[in-house]
């Protein structure tokens, strides 16, 4: 999108987890950017991963879950960006340039660091490595050694090369302490469940009290109190006093959900990521609470990356609409555009389930079959088994990103190769 | 319930105010522990409620206690007189002492006295018509001594391992710890008491043997054989509650939010998985009650459960029913406290 800023850039990133049983991808080279002051929706069935991505980018990824490969750009300014495009194509050239022997050196170890495979691959035949490492597409892992080396060699002074060619926007490279002064301040989280996400021993005051005086510095009573309320009444609380002295188990749940984006929100964050903020509340709370997030997103001219598996809501909030399938984007667009012209055969048929207002349905058409056990490597399309249009080709060679119209992209092999006009 | 009058302030009850709270005047008058919810006239009538509740169960254990002995076979009196005594003088003083008399006349007439707070005289050899209560009152600070020192160090020990197991889940630190508690519980507390008395009283010499010569040297064997069982099990129990709270979303979120894992950790689980530890307190000092009587005839430590055994093997009925009552009023009382600690602890919960 020319002319937008982009607030978060994911870059192929993949999150997995180490069990007994084997190496779960719950997230396979994921791409998606979020603009300011926009609203991206994140939709998919339960269990494709937008938890997952949510958790990802705040670095909370629970258990033998890590962060495997990619990206996660958050406030670079323009200039640092740029330069760091420049570079990674640079390293894409030094890659392609690169002999055979070096490749496969490459490759190994990336195959090793990012891949999370216990033993590095020995013997690998050209085509494989161009399998693990597309030509035109080289991961993170071979980029950010090509781009280390060259740091070293950049003058000090040039403050913009260095931070480029290190990655100094990527939140995977920060410190647990630089994380914590992001998490709650400029990156906030509302979870699905106000019931269990507020801790049921502490008062609405205390815990926003809490994330004010830590994010904020304010430590004085008065202040804080006022601030307190005034944040109450920002997520419209009629009677912000009284609930301050209340404790969780008091609240309605949609009060509950109230209190938690005022959580959220108290810190005037520029990226809140709501995950499926109104999936536990009653239908009506959920519009209110939705009108509520819309408005303050309107207001506070923060993003907002909404997570759900309602096509409803996103239709009624986002301005933009990644679609996730087993952990991987399929399809994104503006939201119109996607309603308009869905691409991908699986938005398709999300689509054909959705009841529109006014129409009537004796049966809901539903895509069959079942979302694939995430254990199992994909080598192609991961929604092979389920799709009706599927060809040969789709079961062995995972589909590329293409762009086919400004902001519309789509991953199936049916458009591979079909990239708009006036795209790159 | 109306709207607070007189509140009773969350540390007044717990003991210590959050530390965080303090620093940083983060103690608003719209937080707190207590404020709004409980006042101190419904804690009032609550602990009156409670304790008119608990009389009648603490003259059940009387009465089972003097029924168990009236079924025993053997008699005090035959104690108290020298060996030659003639079967006539036995009679005479069985009968001065009412102990002819059918059961149930016995038991009336003790509670009768107890009704007028009298607790009735000794028949035992050693202290033969002084008053019970004088004995009881005598030997009580002992046992409160030595269950206030055990109940330290079991908690004192109990939470601080059970924190730092959960927090070091699977590790072999996680896996000792674990195994030193099952070994701790499993031990019947006479054997740990014999273990722990050869070792440093017999073997090292540290430690005085028993008795209450060595001052609170002496003490310190008697109440960590008290303390270790209770310690494993308060472990065990603070582990798998830390492990349950944090799992919660809550802790995630709090996360989330960006604060300290010191404040997650230490503030917040801590709290939330202090709650079920705190509800069994009042079990912890029946059992601590019950304990102490074993722990005190291994190391002669002259408390109420000494009094109780031998007390039990001279067949001195008023004192053992004396004592009874007393080691039964402790046990109604930790339950009372651990009540009142839970509801204040956690919000979620009313008193009544
Ligand atoms: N603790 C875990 N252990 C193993 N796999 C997990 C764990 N948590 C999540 N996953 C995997 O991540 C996938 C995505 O989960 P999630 O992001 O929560 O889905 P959702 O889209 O419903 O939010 C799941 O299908 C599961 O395979
Ligand atoms: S790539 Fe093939 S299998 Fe996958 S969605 Fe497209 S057509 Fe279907
Ligand atoms: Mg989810």
């Amino acid at each position: 999108m020319p002319g937008r800023k982009p607030l978060l850039e994911i870059v192929g990133l993949r999150t997995q987890f180490f069990l007994h049983e084997g190496v779960v991808t719950a997230l396979d080279g994921i791409d998606f950017t979020v603009y300011e002051k926009e609203s991206v929706g994140i939709v998919g069935e339960t269990g494709c991963g937008k938890s997952m991505t949510a958790f990802s980018i705040l670095r909370l990824v629970p258990g033998p879950g890590k962060i495997t490969a990619g990206n996660i750009f958050f406030m670079e300014p323009q200039d640092v960006r740029q330069r760091r495009m420049q570079l990674e194509i640079e390293a894409q050239e030094w890659y392609r340039r690169s002999s055979l022997v070096e490749k496969k050196k490459l490759v190994a170890l990336y195959d090793y660091r990012d891949t999370g495979r216990k033993k590095k691959a020995k013997k690998l035949t050209p085509a494989q490595i161009d399998k693990i490492v597309p030509p035109d597409r080289v991961p993170t892992g071979v980029t950010r050694y090509y781009l280390a080396q060259n740091a070293k060699t950049m003058p000090a002074s040039d403050k913009v090369g260095r931070a480029a060619a290190l990655f100094s926007f990527d939140l995977l490279t920060r410190t647990d302490d630089q994380m914590r002064s992001i998490r709650g301040k400029s990156i906030s989280m509302i979870f699905q469940d106000p019931a269990t996400a507020l801790d049921p021993v502490f008062t609405v005051a205390y815990q926003l009290g809490e994330v004010i005086s830590l994010h904020q510095g304010i430590y004085d009573r008065a202040v804080l109190d006022k601030k307190i309320e005034e944040v109450l009444k920002l997520v419209r609380i009629a009677a912000p006093v009284n609930v301050m002295k209340q404790y969780p188990h008091e609240l309605s749940g949609g009060m509950k959900q109230r209190v938690m984006i005022a959580l959220a929100l108290s810190c005037s964050p520029s990226l809140l990521i709501a995950d499926e903020p109104t999936t536990a509340l009653d239908v009506t709370i959920q519009a209110q609470i939705l009108n509520l997030l819309r408005d303050l997103m309107r207001t506070t001219g923060s993003s907002m990356m909404l997570i759900t598996h309602n096509l409803g809501v996103v239709a009624e909030v986002c301005d933009r609409i990644c679609v996730m399938y087993a952990g991987r984007i399929v399809e994104e667009a503006e939201t119109f555009e996607l309603f308009a012209n869905p691409r991908h055969p699986y938005t398709a048929g999300l689509l054909a389930a959705f009841p529109k207002l006014g129409e009537r349905k004796d049966e809901l058409s539903v895509i069959r079959g079942t979302v694939p056990n995430l254990m199992r490597p994909f080598q192609g399309c991961a929604f092979v088994e389920r799709c009706e249009k599927a060809t040969e080709v789709c079961g062995e060679d995972m589909p590329r990103r293409v762009e086919i119209s400004p902001g519309h992209f789509v991953s199936c092999h049916l458009w591979t190769g079909k990239e708009g006009p006036n795209v790159r | 319930m109306e709207k607070l009058e007189n509140p009773l302030p969350f540390h007044f009850i717990c003991g210590t105010r959050p530390k965080h709270a303090e620093q940083k005047h983060l103690w608003t008058a719209a937080d707190g522990g207590c404020k709004g919810k409980k006042s101190m006239a419904d804690l009032i009538s609550y602990v009156i409620r409670k304790i008119l509740l608990a009389i009648p169960v603490i003259l059940l254990a009387t009465f089972i206690v003097f029924l168990m002995l009236y079924l025993t076979p053997g008699d005090p009196i035959v104690n108290i007189l020298p060996p030659h005594a003639s079967p006539d003088d036995i009679q005479k003083l069985r009968e001065k002492y009412g102990f002819d008399q059918p059961f149930i006349v016995q038991y009336g007439k003790f509670l009768y006295r107890l009704a007028q707070g009298d607790l009735g005289q000794s028949v035992s050899r050693q202290t033969l018509n002084l008053d019970v209560s004088d004995l009881i009152i005598q030997r009580l600070p002992k046992t409160l001594e030595l269950m206030a020192i055990g109940l330290t160090i079991s908690y004192s020990l109990g939470i601080p391992l059970g924190v730092y197991s959960a927090l070091k889940q699977n590790s072999w630190k996680d896996r000792s710890v674990m195994v030193f508690t099952l070994v701790a519980y499993a031990m019947p507390s006479f054997w740990l008491g014999i273990l722990l008395m050869l070792l440093f009283a017999v073997y090292l010499g540290w430690l005085p043997i028993e008795g209450t010569v060595g001052g609170f040297k002496s003490i310190i064997l008697p109440a960590m054989t008290l303390g270790l069982g209770n310690a494993a099990l308060t472990t065990r129990m603070m582990r798998s509650s830390m492990l349950e709270v944090q799992r919660q979303d809550y802790i995630t979120q709090l996360r989330s939010r960006g604060l300290p894992e010191s404040e997650v950790i230490f503030k917040h689980a801590l709290k939330n998985a202090m709650l079920p530890v705190i509800t069994v307190i009042g079990l912890d000092i029946g059992w601590f009650v019950a304990g102490a009587v074993v722990v005190e005839t291994v190391f002669s430590w002259p408390g109420l459960g000494l009094l109780v055994t031998n007390s039990i093997t001279n067949y001195d009925y008023p004192t053992v029913q004396g004592c009874i009552l007393v080691l039964a009023m402790f046990v109604v009382l930790g339950n009372l406290v651990a009540d009142i600690l839970y509801a204040f602890v956690d919000p979620r919960v009313r008193l009544g």
